[in-house]
């Protein structure tokens, strides 16, 4: 397999191919060889880099434009080498802000990801043919992550009044998901909706109905 | 001083038949090429167009595997290659320190380049490009008072003093019966070297000029012309080699046409245009397009956006 770390010794007889020396005073000058029939290599381009690193992601680039060695190659031969040189540093310079815009771009997707991902929301589920539903979905994922069915849809509500003011606790909520499952969940969520239910009356702040935290608040 | 056997008269002229020169050879301390006597006058006189004198045997520098083959890298014309390849291995071979193919067919349809391939092969064996229209021998028959003229490619053989070119001939299928003669008769092996033209009193050698005459129909040529030639087929370059070849091409016109400095978004600019427009236009078009863009000294992109 060829790499930029293969040299021209294991590249068969690509006419053209780059080069940069392993070691010596010119690990900043990178070339572009062209094979000869009697298998001698000689140089049609080359450029001096400020530094070796410089060299070395140069040449990492020319390496993966191998369709484009016998195009510079070629102009090189026949038009010398003050055309090629723009056209290779500048397709290095627009390749490497093309990677660092690229990075930039992976970056503030990551973000935007870690910051969805620290986000919980509560939604309610009303499909047609299914029994209504609520669950608790990371801002990150495109489905919850625990969901609660249940036969009508005032009973859905009653437990959404209250869960949709629990939002400090929903973070705690999917740990205790994690490590008990569903049913565990379930039953906290119901028995934390029950006893606030009761407060809520003794308090005189009941809705009444089916849905007694109907108008609470939170408080 | 002209060197030469005398031989036969011919017609009742005395016959001298030009052979290399002693020095041929002799490189070595000059450094020039070797020196070949092109013509033999039939009398003392000199003869017209100074070709008495020796010319140049050019093109032996460039017979080895980095030479003219190297140089040429057109491995879209396999078939083409491997006949020049062949060829200077043979000149190599046999101590002949100068650049020439045997006679050969190139057989495409027209507008495929085979013009441009002459040239290009011209320039890399470091020889001159003749092109010639066949048509153009049958017009050399003369009958007084009209000065009789040399056939064309003396002139150019006169003014460069190389006496081995490569000499294009184009338009064999019209030229005519009279000119199918005397093309086979140039291009024989044996009466190449001892060719009569009165226009200027001199028996000529052709015997070291590259013969590349163009044709799509090669089986409607005239069985003489054709059995003493090499017939290769030439191909138009498409994918990846239609970019090196359009190369060649802006390379061509740039030489040719003097063009001073082009940047290099110029030249991607030509290079682009010229690969779109390459599949429906002729070598030949594309040529006088990619000079009238360099010409303009501007890229197409510019004076589109200038309208």
């Amino acid at each position: 397999m060829q790499n930029p770390q293969s040299g021209p010794e294991l590249v068969g007889s690509a006419p053209f191919l780059p080069h940069v020396p392993k070691r010596g005073e010119d690990r900043s000058v990178v070339s572009l060889l062209r094979l000869l029939p009697d298998g001698c290599h000689v140089a049609v381009w080359s450029h001096r880099c400020g530094t070796p690193r410089e060299a070395d992601t140069l040449f990492g680039w020319m390496w993966t434009q191998a369709s484009e060695w016998p195009v510079w190659g070629r102009t090189a031969v026949r038009l010398g080498e003050g055309i090629v040189s723009p056209i290779i540093l500048e397709g290095a310079q627009a390749a490497a802000d093309a990677a660092a815009h690229a990075a930039a771009n992976r970056e503030r997707a990551e973000a935007e990801r870690r910051r969805l991902a620290r986000q919980i929301t509560l939604w309610v589920f009303d499909s047609k043919k299914k029994r209504p539903s609520l669950g608790l979905e990371r801002g990150c994922d495109d489905a919850p992550f625990w969901r609660m069915t249940f036969a009508e849809r005032w009973e859905r509500d009653r437990v959404a009044d209250w869960l949709k003011f629990q939002k400090h606790r929903y973070v705690d909520f999917e740990a205790l998901f994690l490590e008990h499952g569903d049913l565990e969940l379930e039953r906290l969520v119901l028995s934390g909706m029950r006893e606030t239910e009761a407060d809520v009356k003794r308090r005189g702040l009941s809705a009444g109905g089916r849905r007694p935290l109907r108008f609470w608040r939170g408080e | 001083m002209r060197s030469g056997v005398p031989g036969n008269s011919v017609g009742g002229l005395p016959l001298v038949l030009p052979s290399i020169t002693a020095g041929i050879g002799a490189t070595g301390e000059a450094g020039g090429a070797p020196t070949f006597s092109f013509a033999a006058g039939f009398s003392r006189r000199a003869v017209a167009l100074g070709l008495d004198r020796t010319m140049e045997l050019r093109g032996g520098d460039r017979l080895g595997p980095t030479g003219a083959v190297c140089d040429l890298a057109i491995d879209w014309q396999p078939e083409f290659m491997r006949h020049v390849e062949a060829a200077c291995s043979d000149q190599r071979v046999c101590g002949r320190e100068w650049f020439a193919l045997p006679p050969t067919l190139l057989v495409a349809q027209p507008g495929a380049g085979r013009t441009h391939l002459a040239r290009r092969l011209a320039v890399a064996a470091g020889v001159p490009h003749v092109a010639l229209d066949a048509r153009q021998l049958a017009r050399t028959l003369a009958s007084l008072p009209d000065v009789p003229a040399p056939i064309p490619p003396v002139v150019a053989i006169a003014i460069s003093r190389c006496a081995n070119p490569v000499i294009s001939v184009e338009n064999v299928d019209a030229a005519g019966e009279h000119a199918h003669v005397l093309l086979a008769r140039l291009i024989d092996p044996e009466e190449c070297r001892k060719v009569i033209d009165t226009s200027v009193g001199a028996i000529l050698d052709f015997g070291h000029v590259t013969w590349l005459i163009q044709t799509d129909a090669p089986d409607k040529l005239p069985h003489r012309l054709v059995d003493g030639t090499t017939c290769v087929r030439i191909t138009r370059p498409t994918g990846a080699d239609a970019r090196l070849f359009l190369i060649d091409l802006i390379a061509e016109v740039i030489s040719d046409r003097w063009v001073g400095e082009i940047d290099h978004r110029q030249f991607l600019d030509v290079l682009f245009r010229a690969q779109a427009e390459l599949p429906r236009t002729s070598v030949a078009e594309l040529y006088d397009r990619v000079a009238a863009w360099l010409a303009r000294g501007e890229a197409p992109f510019q004076q589109a956006t200038r309208r």
